[in-house]
């Protein structure tokens, strides 16, 4: 009997303390949500000037057919450029790229926001503007020394799969803008035939 | 229990049962928290807190809780007060949000928090268990600093950002890794423990109420410790 | 990624305990006698697998359809709580003499940072059921090579002449130093086993 009152108090209690403390934390998430989201929201601003200086404000692109990979489209509104948020598979999990690309098609600079799931230490080398900037001003990637009008891409070393998967990133986010270009020109020729 | 003073309790926590020195628990957060002095002080002082109010109520609770299900509530309390930690600091400290939601995930995995609350909470009264949790969290911070300085001065010749190592001398990376870390906490652990016999002497019951392991052990105060 | 990529990367290249440091505390204090350092392995092996199995079908079957992420960390808290509780009182009725010798890490296995890590990456990293339970089994076998390798170690010191500052926790420490200073030596070899990817 004596167990029986064990078993059945020690299960009320758990269910008790797991309920209160559900309900603590559901009452500290509805009081803190709205102001949770607007400084993530000022965060995202902020990086997103960081990767498009001449920028001034950004709206977000829905209309346009996302690339697979590119999980979000930014266009700055004094049209200086676009910021395309990717995401390819590398080592252990997914790698998180944003890239600044202006008008004319260049990179004005890279950041890896999400390397998390990969090696600590090695793959987070890859975060480091140092190894970042070699994507400045490039039109076109390559990960082969010598590919014509292309800037050669080098990886780090005993981190390729990560490496790979910005590059990655990076490739989509000219393929994204490259279709962006073109939907923007055939808009154009509508509006002109119109 | 032997009834202990509150300065005693401190003591205790501060330094004959230092949880990272002595008791060896707490090492994940320091190995991960301690590449630089910053970091290090804000993870000791989120420790810090969280202890003292685990205990609280862990010690507040004991008569409700069966011994049975002490684990998972000890837990449940442990991972409400982070999750509130990581929201509140999502909403109202975005600044330091970022260093910070480094740190909040590892104190639910920090083995202190469990342990003390193993240990000391669920056989003490409410003010004694928040004097044990401020004692050990100040033990814990005092010990997270010490490494910190030492591996950040010798891995990356500075403290706090600023260069300390002179220009000729060049810092030794592996102190800011894992092993360096493993490194530095052995021989802070040898030093606490000369300069703590050194002060007096230690006896067989101090060396077993300081250890992890008394609650449960069959050779407690006879000495012959298989640790 | 296959399941020998998956598994040589968990145990050698990212070992949960000696290249991420989390979980170090069980290594030093269970490691005292052969039985408690094989019944530590056994058991984090055993949660960790048996964790996942249950909060993989939590994550997708109630957290996600209902968008309650903020509950994440206490359910599986919860869950390796409950498992571990459940461990202490098969020990305390069958092996109460093992259950002394583990003393307090049995019950800090709760807060053991490779199993809790290992959970909520595979949820962060969205991975399948098959391939986070290569991710557990992996994490639990890294856990059982460290504590079998520390335990060996341990054995040798037994029988050194330790200054007697150095005797307990500290030596132990700068073994253990040494230990994941030779693991780090495994760092690329996912890219010489399985050819390099770029």
């Amino acid at each position: 009997m004596n167990g029986v009152k064990n078993a059945a108090s020690s299960i009320i209690v758990t269910c008790t303390l797991c309920l209160v403390a559900c309900m603590v934390v559901t009452l500290c998430f509805q009081v803190t949500e709205e102001r949770i989201t607007q400084n993530e929201q000022a965060k995202a601003n902020e990086l997103r000037l960081e990767l498009l200086p001449d920028a001034d404000s950004f709206t977000k692109v829905d209309d346009c057919d996302l690339v697979q990979g590119v999980t979000e489209i930014y266009k700055a509104d004094n049209k200086t450029g676009w910021i395309i948020t990717a995401q390819a598979r590398g080592y252990q999990g997914w790698v998180t790229v944003m890239t600044g690309i202006d008008q004319s098609g260049k990179i004005t600079s890279v950041k890896v926001t999400d390397v998390s799931a990969e090696t600590a230490g090695i793959g987070t080398k890859l975060t480091k503007q140092d190894y970042l900037d070699q994507y400045r001003g490039a039109s076109s990637v390559s990960s082969y020394k010598g590919k014509l009008n292309s800037t050669y891409i080098e990886a780090v070393s005993g981190a390729s799969y990560t490496s790979e998967a910005v590059f990655n990133c990076v490739s989509l986010s000219f393929m994204q803008v490259q279709e962006l270009i073109d939907s923007e020109k055939e808009a154009k020729l509508y509006e002109q035939k119109k | 229990m032997n009834r202990k003073s509150k300065r005693e309790i401190f003591l205790n926590g501060l330094l004959y049962e230092n949880p990272l020195l002595i008791s060896a628990l707490g090492i994940c957060s320091a190995l991960s928290m301690t590449s630089k002095t910053a970091d290090a002080f804000w993870a000791g002082l989120t420790v810090l807190f969280t202890l003292v109010c685990t205990n609280v109520f862990l010690s507040a609770l004991k008569r409700v809780i069966p011994a049975q299900v002490r684990i998972p509530c000890s837990m449940l309390i442990i991972a409400t007060f982070v999750t509130v930690g990581q929201l509140l600091s999502k909403a109202y400290l975005p600044s330091m949000d970022q260093s910070l939601s480094d740190y909040l995930p590892l104190i639910t995995a920090n083995c202190i928090i469990l342990g003390r609350g193993e240990i000391f909470a669920c056989r003490n009264s409410i003010v004694n268990s928040a004097v044990d949790g401020f004692g050990c969290g100040c033990g814990y911070l005092a010990a997270l600093l010490a490494t910190a300085m030492l591996r950040e001065i010798l891995g990356s010749g500075t403290l706090l950002g600023l260069r300390v190592l002179s220009t000729n001398l060049d810092p030794v990376p592996l102190f800011i890794m894992v092993p360096g870390g493993l490194f530095v906490i052995g021989i802070l652990m040898a030093l606490l423990k000369k300069l703590l016999s050194l002060s007096k002497p230690v006896s067989q019951n101090a060396i077993c109420s300081s250890c992890p392991a008394s609650p449960h052990c069959p050779r407690v105060g006879k000495g012959g410790c298989t640790r | 990624m296959n399941l020998s990529m998956i598994l040589i990367s968990a145990i050698l290249v990212n070992n949960a305990v000696l290249i991420k440091s989390e979980s170090v505390c069980p290594l030093i204090g269970a490691s005292g006698s052969d039985r408690s350092a094989a019944a530590m392995s056994l058991t984090v092996l055993f949660t960790t697998l048996t964790a996942q199995a249950i909060i993989w079908p939590i994550h997708y079957y109630v957290i996600e359809p209902f968008q309650l992420h903020y509950l994440e960390t206490i359910s599986t808290v919860l869950v390796v709580a409950g498992l571990v509780q459940a461990e202490e009182l098969l020990f305390s009725s069958r092996w109460p003499a093992l259950r002394s010798e583990l003393g307090i890490y049995l019950p800090l296995t709760a807060a053991n940072g490779a199993i809790l890590s290992v959970l909520s990456e595979n949820l962060t990293d969205g991975n399948s059921f098959a391939d986070s339970m290569a991710y557990a089994l992996g994490t639990g076998l890294a856990f059982c090579l460290a504590m079998f390798l520390f335990r060996c170690i341990r054995m040798k010191l037994l029988y050194s002449d330790i200054p007697e500052s150095f005797r307990g926790p500290a030596s132990s420490m700068i073994a253990a130093a040494i230990l994941a200073l030779v693991f780090m030596g495994f760092s690329g070899l996912i890219e010489g086993l399985f050819g390099m990817g770029m």
